[in-house]
């Protein structure tokens, strides 16, 4: 009868070398949707992202059957453009403070910053996979959502939106998406990084949106100056967002450059980026 | 050399102010080396620096020819790491974490998950390997952190501290893995350790760091031959006058516990021994050649010898 150890029945060596082979962010973008898949509360919410955009479709549907309604809630670029930020925007921050404050948190309470970059993994393919999932993520209540009502609006009201001239909106929501999407997920990111507590870096999350939008509308009262919307995220991404559309912009940011917004948002982005390569780090340097 | 896997030269690395590597020199070969050092003597920081985590302040270490600076994924693909600190991915099983470490190895998805199931039997993990990590002990921790170490099959794994928190069961069992590691599957293993049991009995080379210094390295074996002929001598009943006679005779005596260690003249065999008893009238009653203790080596190395 055999002695050995049972474990030693079970190891090999790997006949070949691994290659280097690009693309590392893939497999931490699958297995990080993976995990938020298997959670009831992330379908949930997606599910219940969704309902507006079927409440715009019955809107629509009930247009082409009572066209003199079209006077009221017309179909034009200003209702795809509230549809993006309207009650949109509240969903895309649920799920971006659901899905994206514990991505990077969660590693550095674990350790599991450590597993991924001991890997042949760089520290880009490690963040462009984590922004994978969040993108994803906010693109299931934003711009996936947002596709359908415009597909949706066009084949049920081909009178009004099927001209070839109309599909400009699919560009234009594409490019709303990103102006909503990218800055939210490089905040949420940069903020799961300072926070070892996932609770945490999507409370300050909340905190720096909606308290960033409260100091803009102070701001507007003691100065009546439009540069004060570039104080709040959600103004400046919805100025970005009326210049795509080319709609009537809100009262306070009606002379704010559309184009002064657009770079805000990218250094914004920018800082996010230089906070996550600044955090990232496989080690924790104590003074 | 080609059983040099890994070489530093004069090796400084800065945190801020305080230097953790003060121009280290050293290699690691095939086989099982122990990187010995108090705590705080730099040991991580070395691994560290090997693995592409930090950038030397100034010297030079490769890995396989090759500069973990320049080329820090073809470094990190031959290297494994079990690092001291807990590792794991929430809400992922044990099998799951591995499967998913392999494949950011590069490992296909499918030959991930055969290789994980593998090292997690290896391991001892194999009926535990449908659970979460986190609900681990802190024994099946490290075993899943070795797994994780190993799946890619590297060619060599770096070991910080593996037996932290294990019962003495755990150790023994630890070791015996990483033994087996090196012997029957002819992986190279940096085992980074303060303790000393531990490295004896896995590694035939040490390094011993201190202060952020290599203070020696080289085969155990040849470190713990002595430069003089030294033995062990217990004596029988008052050993005052064999003391002074082997002084006499040019001998030098240190106490050693409850025996004597004496060391011979140049040129004399251990019959010498026996005539200065002879002529201190003194009977002796065990006798056999010293040999450093790898605790000697190390304490000597650390500038704590007696």
């Amino acid at each position: 009868m055999s002695t050995t150890q049972i474990y030693e029945q079970h190891y090999r060596r790997l006949d070949a070398s691994i290659p280097l082979r690009g693309q590392r962010w893939i497999p931490i973008a699958r297995e990080g949707l993976k995990a938020l898949v298997s959670f009831r509360a992330y379908l949930g919410l997606i599910a219940i992202a969704w309902l507006p955009t079927f409440g715009r479709l019955v809107q629509v549907y009930f247009t082409t059957r009572f066209p003199e309604a079209r006077r009221i809630a017309p179909i034009d670029d200003k209702f795809f453009f509230d549809a993006s930020t309207g009650i949109q925007l509240v969903f895309m921050l649920l799920m971006a403070a659901y899905a994206g404050a514990g991505l990077i948190a969660n590693d550095m309470r674990t350790g599991g910053l450590l597993l991924y970059l001991s890997r042949p993994l760089t520290l880009g393919d490690y963040i462009f996979g984590k922004a994978a999932i969040l993108l994803v993520s906010l693109s299931m209540v934003t711009l996936i959502p947002n596709l359908v009502l415009f597909l949706g609006a066009r084949s049920l009201a081909p009178d009004v939106l099927g001209a070839p001239v109309h599909l400009i909106l699919i560009p234009k929501i594409i490019a709303l998406s990103l102006v909503l999407t990218l800055p939210t997920a490089g905040l949420v990111l940069a903020l799961s990084t300072l926070a070892r507590n996932p609770r945490f870096a999507g409370l300050g999350f909340f905190f720096i949106f909606a308290g960033s939008s409260v100091a803009q509308v102070i701001a507007w009262r003691a100065t009546r100056s439009p540069y004060a919307g570039l104080i709040s995220i959600q103004a400046t991404m919805r100025r970005a967002g009326e210049a795509i559309f080319a709609v009537k912009p809100a009262r306070m940011t009606a002379d704010l450059p559309p184009e002064l917004a657009i770079v805000t948002l990218v250094a914004m982005c920018l800082v996010c980026l230089a906070v996550l390569k600044t955090r990232v780090r496989a080690v924790e340097i104590v003074k | 050399m080609a059983d040099t896997l890994v070489a530093f030269d004069a090796l400084t690395v800065r945190y801020g102010a305080r230097v953790a590597l003060d121009a280290a020199n050293g290699r690691f070969e095939r086989g099982a080396t122990g990187l010995l050092g108090p705590n705080g003597a730099g040991k991580t920081t070395l691994l560290k620096a090997l693995l592409g985590f930090l950038t030397p302040t100034s010297g030079k270490i490769e890995a396989f020819g090759l500069s973990p600076s320049v080329a820090p994924l073809e470094v990190r693909r031959r290297i494994g790491y079990m690092p001291e600190v807990d590792a794991y991915l929430p809400d992922l099983t044990a099998v799951q974490t591995v499967a998913f470490a392999g494949e950011l190895s590069g490992l296909p998805q499918s030959e991930s998950m055969r290789r994980a199931h593998e090292v997690l039997q290896f391991v001892g993990l194999g009926e535990e390997r449908y659970r979460k990590v986190e609900t681990y002990s802190t024994g099946m921790k490290q075993k899943a952190k070795l797994a994780t170490a190993l799946v890619h099959d590297p060619e060599i794994v770096l070991l910080d501290e593996p037996t932290n928190g294990l019962d003495p069961a755990g150790r023994e069992e630890m070791l015996a893995l990483i033994r087996d590691i090196v012997t029957l599957r002819g992986l190279s293993v940096v085992l980074c350790s303060h303790l000393l049991r531990d490295v004896e009995k896995v590694c035939e080379s040490i390094l011993v760091i201190s202060g952020g210094a290599i203070r020696t390295q080289g085969r155990v074996e040849d470190l713990k031959k002595l430069d003089r002929d030294w033995h062990i001598v217990r004596v029988k009943s008052d050993s005052d006058d064999f003391v002074a006679e082997v002084r006499r005779r040019g001998g030098e005596v240190v106490s050693d516990l409850d025996a004597w260690r004496i060391a011979l003249p140049e040129g004399a065999s251990v019959a010498w021994i026996f005539e200065a008893a002879a002529a201190s009238g003194t009977q002796i009653r065990h006798i056999r050649k010293a040999e450093d203790t790898l605790e000697d080596i190390f304490l000597r190395a650390t500038g704590h010898a007696a």
